[in-house]
């Protein structure tokens, strides 16, 4: 299969090399280095960051990714093409994690495709959650299995093996202020729940969903992302007309879509870096 | 401040490119009508294979998620288990010139059979004509036409969409269902799905 591919095998031999040069890394993970904190794939670097120095309820985890000029991850549902960002988390017993933790994302144009994720760099937090009557041991490891697509014009996987042992080492407890500032600047990215005044209406012309928004004042921007799969069409322009207490947008349906859903539901970013979770029944 | 002109190149570029969108690919209606090269120089139309089952299946050699099904010998096995009986299968390539996925028809013959891949024919689509005809998004996309020249299956290969091989060997194909359940004279329980894999590189 390599050698008739040179270009893209190239890329997928070098994911597989990392990989596998990472697989030692648990094996060994009573004394896990920085270096086990952190993973690559070709474009992408990844990391496991905490908010805090030792562990404590409340606490949160998060996966930091960078990446190289005009590469993208995906958000939660990714649009057109490509997929999120997967991991499997390792707690000790009585310790899970919850779901991650999604900022808003960007639309991007991919030669007429779109795609919903994150440039250059992007914190999903995750919530760490401990069972009633368990108690967290001062001394443990948390592993995650992490997997994604990364996607320019070419879109190449990436997986790493990370793991962060608990109390943090010194060069951690260094870092680990910076790392509960990102942490805490993503959760506020996060998109926040409708205000209870708003009032979201979508109703079914069609070929197309035309969803009111009234916010209670006249919003000049806006973009909608879906949340479910498949519902609407990601590659067709968004027709947006502000209203004087809100806004409309006319969303294209998907082509994929055979029936209307009972509910649409989706983020709208707003100007000013706003972004909220709506949902309405379709009328 | 430079997010939002991003955004606002993003919303422009969607503006430009609205009218690539169609509906016409929407199963239970005909699928539309093409007519295509393959890479033997053959021409082909759709009406040609009235009376037969038709997949398209859209393809680039370079998509990790298309690496993922010809590197396990999925696809090849689907083929030829279907081509065996009686379907018409076409592996169709609408990369345009210069971009990943792209082959001449030398290169796709050698290639095609360097996979033991086996489509009835491979049909060349650089202008990506055929591709936006059928609303194509990714690659793998898939399309399953009836012997009446209708579409019955629009959508992803199956129901893992990763690029790990791993995943094939608990994978619902959708392709297969809908063909079995077709030729069994039964309607397609999965008809449409979200296809997965990598965006289609066509000309701009």
């Amino acid at each position: 299969m390599l050698p008739t591919t040179p270009l893209r095998a190239a890329g997928a031999c070098a994911v597989a090399a990392i990989s596998l040069a990472l697989v030692p890394g648990p094996a060994g993970a009573q004394t896990p280095g920085p270096a086990a904190r952190t993973g690559q794939g070709p474009h992408v670097r990844v990391e496991l960051i905490a908010d805090r120095a030792a562990p404590g309820p409340g606490m949160r985890l998060a996966l930091k990714f960078d990446l190289d000029p005009e590469w993208h991850v995906y958000w939660r549902n990714p649009g057109d093409s490509g997929g999120p960002p997967e991991v499997t988390w390792t707690f000790p017993p009585g310790m899970m994690a919850a779901g991650l933790e999604w900022p808003a994302p960007e639309r991007i144009d991919i030669g007429g495709l779109v795609n919903y994720g994150y440039h250059e760099s992007v914190v999903l937090p995750v919530a760490v959650a401990v069972a009633a009557g368990a108690r967290v041991p001062q001394e443990f490891s948390v592993k995650a299995a992490v997997r994604w697509m990364a996607c320019a014009n070419l879109c190449v996987p990436g997986k790493a093996e990370l793991s962060l042992r608990f109390p943090l080492n010194a060069q951690e407890i260094g870092q680990v202020s910076g790392w509960a500032e990102a942490i805490e600047a993503a959760r506020g990215q996060v998109p926040k729940p409708a205000p209870p005044a708003w009032k979201t209406s979508v109703r079914s012309n069609g070929e197309t969903f035309v969803v009111d928004v009234l916010t209670g004042a006249r919003e000049t921007e806006a973009v909608f992302f879906p949340l479910e799969l498949s519902q609407v069409n990601d590659s067709a322009a968004q027709a947006v007309t502000p209203l004087p207490d809100g806004v409309r947008l006319v969303l294209r349906k998907s082509s994929q879509l055979a029936k209307d859903p009972a509910v649409l539901r989706g983020v709208l970013t707003l100007a000013g870096g706003r972004a909220y979770t709506i949902a309405a029944p379709v009328r | 401040m430079k997010k939002t002109t991003i955004l606002a190149a993003a919303l422009a570029i969607a503006v430009a490119a609205a009218p690539m969108t169609t509906h016409a690919s929407k199963t239970g209606a005909p699928a539309p009508a093409f007519k295509g090269t393959d890479s033997k120089g053959k021409v082909h139309n759709l009406s040609d294979f009235k009376g037969k089952w038709v997949v398209l299946e859209w393809h680039n050699e370079g998509c990790p998620y298309v690496k993922k099904h010809y590197g396990g010998n999925n696809m090849q096995r689907l083929q030829q288990e279907w081509t065996s009986k009686g379907v018409v299968w076409l592996t169709i390539l609408s990369s345009a010139a210069g971009q990943q996925g792209h082959m001449e028809a030398a290169q796709a013959n050698a290639y095609f059979a360097q996979k033991n891949a086996a489509p009835s024919a491979i049909l060349l689509d650089p202008t990506g004509e055929i591709g936006r005809l059928y609303d194509a998004k990714t690659t793998p996309h898939m399309f399953v036409v009836n012997p009446d020249g209708v579409l019955v299956y629009n959508g992803a290969i199956d129901d893992k969409p990763t690029s790990d091989q791993a995943d094939l060997a608990t994978a619902s194909n959708y392709v297969s269902a809908a063909l079995a359940e077709g030729m069994a004279g039964k309607a397609v329980t999965t008809a449409t799905s979200r296809p997965y894999g990598c965006g289609i590189k066509y000309a701009r």
